[in-house]
């Protein structure tokens, strides 16, 4: 109104159209102050309700008194080659002047006020502000001094038409309103028309002044070859156009494509989930220039999911970044899906018509806040939120601009998409070591089993070699139980064996015929030779059989009657120095059988000569038949008898020679039935003993297999 | 010509009563006190019959009866083995080494055992 209404002035002729355009001029000059403030209040959201009525309604007085008449401006004088108001000011004048400044230096002071302690848009946004009021108002300013006698052309006039365009460039650069590709195309065609317009004119000018005309034939044809060079002029400028307006006005565009380009491409190097981090936040912080950035991932913590903070660069310890990965948050995201500008946030919060159903937006905007969170970017995979990266403000403090958050949005889903397969990697990677954790545990385990095994086995193989010594060691007891029992019977063998040889020298005259006294004696000693041979006999057969060791000679057949007799022939002497009879009866034809002779003949000697000894009276009476098989032989005395108990063990042990034995006085012979019993048995014969039927002695028989292998 | 017997015998004392006795029935008597002396007796002297005892020094009599088997010029002459072992096993050790017989000293007098010779001598 203002700007039109000087121009009026300007061209006024005359000192009253002057003065109504002035007043028309001042309608607009009268509103300024206030809907500046007006305008203060509500961008900075503030609450002066009360103010702004007053303010109106003053204004509302000012307008009046501009309009009914003289009270504002009833002068005008010609100055400055206009027409000017020069008059001494009235009263209500100079009230409008000074509520003027007063209004504008409040909005200036609230200005300044939130101007210091703002961030972001607001921050950007007043700064500007800022910029275009200061010195248009006091550019502005100036042309009151008139007035007031100061003739100072208010050359800062111009000061106005700058605040335009500081505003305009507010619109373009912090998209204060985001007009800017509008702007841009409006540049390309404007310059374009501007470039025709004047190629046009200079052209027409040309032909005017070198053709004679435009409408002249060589005015037609010079016309054709510059046509298409004009096109083609047209098309360059137009592409100039469109860079530098690019350039300048989509500077941080280009900025931002290179930072995305340069970060694809290296977070699509890594798989590496902590390196991607440390690009996404300290790429973006350099870049974008901030203050602080991070990221916080989704962690499921059994069935609670949370956002944890991943990685965290420039933010301080009580920011609590930790509180922005709260579920509202995370929910807002996950909904929206789109970047979260905090201050956006702020104003979302603060309309009092939303009030209601924004409670919570509120209380978001607020921990936004105090953990200086100015960008909240989600990172969506598959519609669901894995994680978000939090940035603050940047250094300089201007406000995130659209083409900022378009190339972080893109961005984010870069980071997003190799963030997640960074984890799913991980992933992997932690399975499949887990997985050889296990192979080795089992790896581990088998091989423990099969150490045991071998143990097992090696324990085994010590008890067979425990053993196999075992055997050796038996073996070697054996030999020399052996060794014992040959050692032993050559050294009782051969004292004896040497006197008997001796005496057989002496007795057949080697030394010299013997008298006959000494002929006697040498018979005895011979004999009783004799006898100490045939004991030691009996007492290595026994060692041998207690050591078990067999003395049956079972090769040769032998004939047992001969045995018989001759056995019989030895003890017939015995028998008849005691008076006794010694009949004997073959009854049978014997055949050849197999026996030790030697052994039989201890047998044969041991029984009768046992019941010739315990008989006193009457005699020993012998049968031998061959029946069934069996050689039988029974020996039947007429002497004491046996009583059961001696019956039962008379040949069972060596030297108990039973009671009534002990009446009788004789040479001890216990052991000679003991091993009678152990030879018949080496021979796989019977032999016992019992009473006789008519209770007067005992009778022993002897039964031995004919054949080999019965019995 | 009288026969000749050869006694492979370490107990002198019993050497003295064998030699005495066989010199009386008209043997030639030799004797060696181990089994090294016994093969070289055995090689040199070539004995009509050989009476070997077992407990020896040294080489025992089964492993001097072996030795005697083994070489030529000893294996034809007919050995008994006159011991005071009376055990199966040595018997039939002996036997299978390829002696004629097998003798316990104290179960056979002086003048059987001269029997036995002239038995395995195969003259009266």
């Amino acid at each position: 109104m203002w700007g039109f209404g000087s121009y009026e002035i300007g061209i006024a002729k005359d000192a009253i159209t002057a003065l109504g355009w002035w007043r028309i001029a001042y309608i607009g000059v009268i509103m300024i102050p206030v809907f500046f403030t007006n305008f203060i209040i509500a961008f900075l959201g503030l609450k002066r309700k009360g103010l702004l009525i007053s303010l109106y309604a003053l204004s509302a007085v000012f307008m009046a008194a501009n309009l009914s008449g003289d009270y504002f401006i009833h002068e005008v004088s010609f100055s400055f080659n206009q027409f000017y108001y020069l008059s001494s000011p009235p009263f209500t004048y100079s009230a409008f002047i000074i509520a003027f400044l007063v209004m504008i230096a409040y909005g200036h002071t609230e200005l300044l006020m939130a101007y210091k302690g703002s961030k972001g848009i607001k921050h950007s946004q007043i700064k500007y502000f800022l910029y275009a009021a200061m010195p248009s108002f006091t550019g502005g300013a100036l042309e009151f001094l008139p007035v007031y006698g100061i003739n100072i052309y208010p050359y800062l006039h111009i000061a106005i038409a700058l605040s335009a365009f500081t505003v305009t460039y507010a619109i373009f650069r912090y998209r204060l309103m985001d007009i800017r590709i509008v702007i841009r195309k409006a540049l390309i065609y404007f310059a374009a028309a501007a470039f025709s317009y004047a190629i046009f004119f200079a052209i027409a000018w040309a032909f005017e002044n070198y053709f004679g005309g435009v409408f002249t034939s060589a005015a037609y044809l010079v016309g054709s070859i510059l046509a298409p060079l004009f096109v083609i002029f047209l098309l360059r400028l137009y592409a100039l156009v469109q860079k530098t307006a690019d350039r300048y006005l989509f500077s941080d565009l280009y900025a931002h494509q290179q930072m995305i380009v340069k970060l694809s491409d290296q977070l699509t190097r890594s798989i590496d989930l902590s390196k991607i981090l440390n690009l996404i936040v300290n790429d973006i912080k350099d870049a974008m220039k901030l203050d602080r950035a991070g990221v916080l991932l989704r962690e499921e913590r059994g069935k609670a999911v949370k956002y944890e903070v991943a990685k965290a660069v420039g933010f301080e310890e009580h920011d609590d970044i930790r509180k922005v990965g709260d579920e509202l948050l995370a929910r807002y995201l996950e909904k929206t899906q789109k970047p979260l500008v905090t201050d956006e946030l702020v104003l979302l919060s603060e309309d009092p018509e939303a009030a209601m159903k924004n409670g919570k937006a509120g209380k978001l905007a607020e921990s936004l806040q105090n953990s200086e969170v100015a960008l909240c970017l989600p990172m969506i995979i598959s519609g669901e939120l894995i994680g978000m990266i939090v940035l603050g403000s940047r250094i300089s403090g201007d406000a995130y601009s659209s083409e900022d958050l378009n190339a972080l949005s893109t961005l984010t889903k870069q980071a997003s998409v190799a963030v997640n397969n960074a984890r799913l990697y991980k992933e992997v990677r932690d399975f499949s070591w887990n997985l050889e954790q296990k192979v080795d545990e089992q790896t581990r385990e088998i091989r423990a089993q099969k150490d045991q095994l071998a143990r097992l086995l090696a324990v085994e193989k010590r008890a067979h070699a425990t053993l196999r010594r075992a055997n050796e060691e038996l073996r070697e007891l054996d030999a020399n139980k052996s060794d014992f029992m040959s050692i032993t019977q050559h050294h009782l063998r051969t004292p004896l064996s040497i006197n008997a040889g001796i005496v057989d020298l002496m007795l057949s005259g080697a030394y010299g015929k013997p008298p006959k006294e000494m002929k006697d004696v040498m018979i005895k000693l011979r004999d009783s030779n004799q006898k100490g041979i045939e004991v030691v006999n009996e007492l290595l057969d026994i060692s041998s059989y207690q050591m078990g060791k067999s003395v049956i000679n079972l090769d040769k057949e032998i004939d047992f009657p001969a045995l018989m007799e001759e056995t019989l022939k030895d003890l017939r002497n015995a028998a008849q120095r005691k008076g006794l009879y010694l009949k004997y009866e073959q009854k049978t034809e014997i055949p050849k059988m197999r026996a030790d002779r030697m052994k039989m003949k201890l047998v044969l000697t041991n029984v009768i000569d046992n019941c010739i000894k315990y008989t006193d009276k009457g005699g020993v009476t012998i049968a031998m038949k061959a029946v069934g098989g069996k050689l039988r032989i029974d020996i039947a005395d007429t002497g004491i008898g046996l009583s059961a108990g001696v019956k039962k063990n008379l040949f069972k042990r060596a030297f108990s020679r039973g009671e009534e034995a002990q009446k009788m006085s004789a040479v001890g012979k216990g052991v000679g039935l003991f091993l009678s019993a152990k030879i018949v048995k080496g021979h796989h014969g019977k032999i016992w003993g019992e009473s006789r039927a008519d209770d007067e002695g005992s009778v022993f028989h002897i039964e031995l297999p004919l054949k080999k292998g019965k019995n | 010509m009288r026969p000749k017997v050869l006694f492979i015998e370490d107990d002198f004392s019993q050497v003295g009563l064998y030699g005495k006795k066989f010199e009386m029935e008209g043997f030639e008597f030799m004797s060696a006190g181990d089994g090294k002396e016994g093969m070289a007796a055995a090689k040199e002297k070539q004995p009509d019959l050989i009476f070997l005892d077992i407990l020896m020094p040294g080489e025992n009599g089964l492993e001097v009866l072996k030795k005697l088997k083994k070489d030529k010029t000893t294996k034809g002459i007919p050995t008994i083995l006159f011991t005071n072992l009376s055990d199966k096993i040595s018997r039939k050790k002996s036997k299978e080494m390829g002696a004629v017989d097998f003798l316990v000293k104290t179960d056979i007098s002086l003048n059987d055992l001269v029997v036995k010779a002239r038995e395995h001598l195969k003259i009266a």
